[in-house]
């Protein structure tokens, strides 16, 4: 049986032999062995356009496997020595050093208590090892990573709705965001904390996020507004 | 290679504990914690030569995917100041330095006709100025008024 992009893939597929002469990036769901490549996962079988990417876009997945680079969103569940420990949903808590943050130094410690919500970038993602996050880039600066202020909601959403509402032209955070004043922090792990200017306001944002999993661009438009408009009651 | 060994090229150990060398030790010294927190912080690159192909584990690349930080209506104004600079808005920062400016357009126009004026008496001949004084209607001279008794 021959794949070619767009089918469904189940593990174990074989979707072709490994081209030698062209640069090809296998993305996640794919495996190389012995110059075959092999779906691992079930899904799609998709290629970027204009691009020579080829992955497999999974259906529903609640469980986070790090990955290298990714911003996850984690809490912060234990303080000793001289690293936190991190839940960021996958099999294991992730560790950050209180020296990966901004301005940190043996002396200078950043203020962080258990509990704390931190939104940060995955450096170390191996099968065999610990997870590890930083809140600095490489040049030392935060950037968008840190703690988060105080307040907000946080709840965990499936990994494919996360996926779907970062895409560049997804129109659901530019669309609230002209009526409502919120922040918001997605992580690649399905851990999303949004913080509005009022508490009606963030439930809305939570609640609009979620019912994104199931609806269209066209139909994000007629949603927001239906909850405008029901925000205008409160 | 020779370029680039040369660009590797420090200071003696000896010569930086100079006195004259002060500053560039502390130059010498922050180029190399920039250095080590830059190869601790860094994400290597993927790339490694004489492979055909990469192994991309995250979706990321593959979707174009934003960073899940974002603030709308002034909520965060420092995440949005990150984010209007990758939107790449250029014209915000000459309306900051209009801003700054204490003095407007206008002042300056009537600060500068006024001082043409001013420059310009200095120039005058002792005549010009007499002729001036003269063309203006005398002052009234004050006459001590004798008080009546």
């Amino acid at each position: 049986m021959h794949i070619t992009v767009g089918d469904v893939v189940l593990p174990g597929d074989l979707i072709g032999e490994q081209d030698e002469l062209k640069k090809v990036v296998y993305g996640p769901g794919l495996r190389v062995h012995q110059n075959q490549i092999y779906a691992v996962t079930s899904g799609i079988f998709k290629k970027k356009p204009d691009a020579n990417y080829y992955y497999v876009d999974t259906f529903h997945q609640k469980r986070y496997v790090p990955v290298r680079s990714e911003d996850v969103l984690g809490v912060v569940t234990n303080k000793s020595g001289d690293i936190f420990k991190v839940d960021i949903g996958s099999s294991e808590q992730a560790s950050l050093s209180y020296l990966a943050f901004e301005g940190a130094t043996k002396k200078n410690r950043p203020d962080i208590q258990v509990g704390d919500l931190v939104f940060a970038k995955l450096v170390v993602a191996s099968r065999d090892m610990e997870p590890e996050l930083v809140c600095v880039d490489s040049y030392g600066k935060k950037g968008k990573l840190g703690p988060l202020p105080e307040g907000g909601f946080v709840f965990s959403c499936s990994l494919n709705l996360v996926r779907k509402i970062l895409k560049k032209d997804y129109p659901l955070f530019n669309v609230l965001g002209k009526d409502i004043s919120y922040e918001i922090s997605v992580g690649m792990n399905g851990k999303v904390w949004v913080k509005a200017a009022t508490i009606p306001q963030t439930i809305a944002v939570c609640n609009a996020i979620l019912a994104a999993e199931h609806k269209t661009k066209d139909e994000i438009d007629e949603m927001s507004k239906q909850i405008l408009k029901m925000l205008a009651y409160c | 290679m020779n370029r680039h060994d040369a660009e590797k090229k420090k200071l003696s150990k000896g010569l930086l504990e100079m006195k004259f060398m002060k500053r560039s030790k502390e130059k010498a010294e922050k180029e190399l914690e920039a250095e080590e927190t830059e190869s601790l912080f860094a994400i290597p690159s993927k790339m490694k030569q004489g492979t055909k192909y990469i192994i991309e584990p995250s979706y990321i690349p593959c979707e174009d995917l934003i960073v899940g930080r974002l603030s709308f209506n002034g909520m965060n104004p420092e995440i949005e100041l990150i984010m209007q600079k990758e939107a790449g808005i250029v014209q915000e920062e000459p309306e900051i330095k209009e801003e700054e400016a204490d003095v407007t357009e206008e002042e300056m126009a009537r600060h500068y006709s006024s001082l043409v004026n001013t420059t310009a008496k200095k120039f005058k001949t002792k005549r010009q100025v007499e002729a001036d004084s003269q063309s203006v209607p005398n002052k009234k001279k004050y006459t001590f008024l004798k008080p009546q008794d």
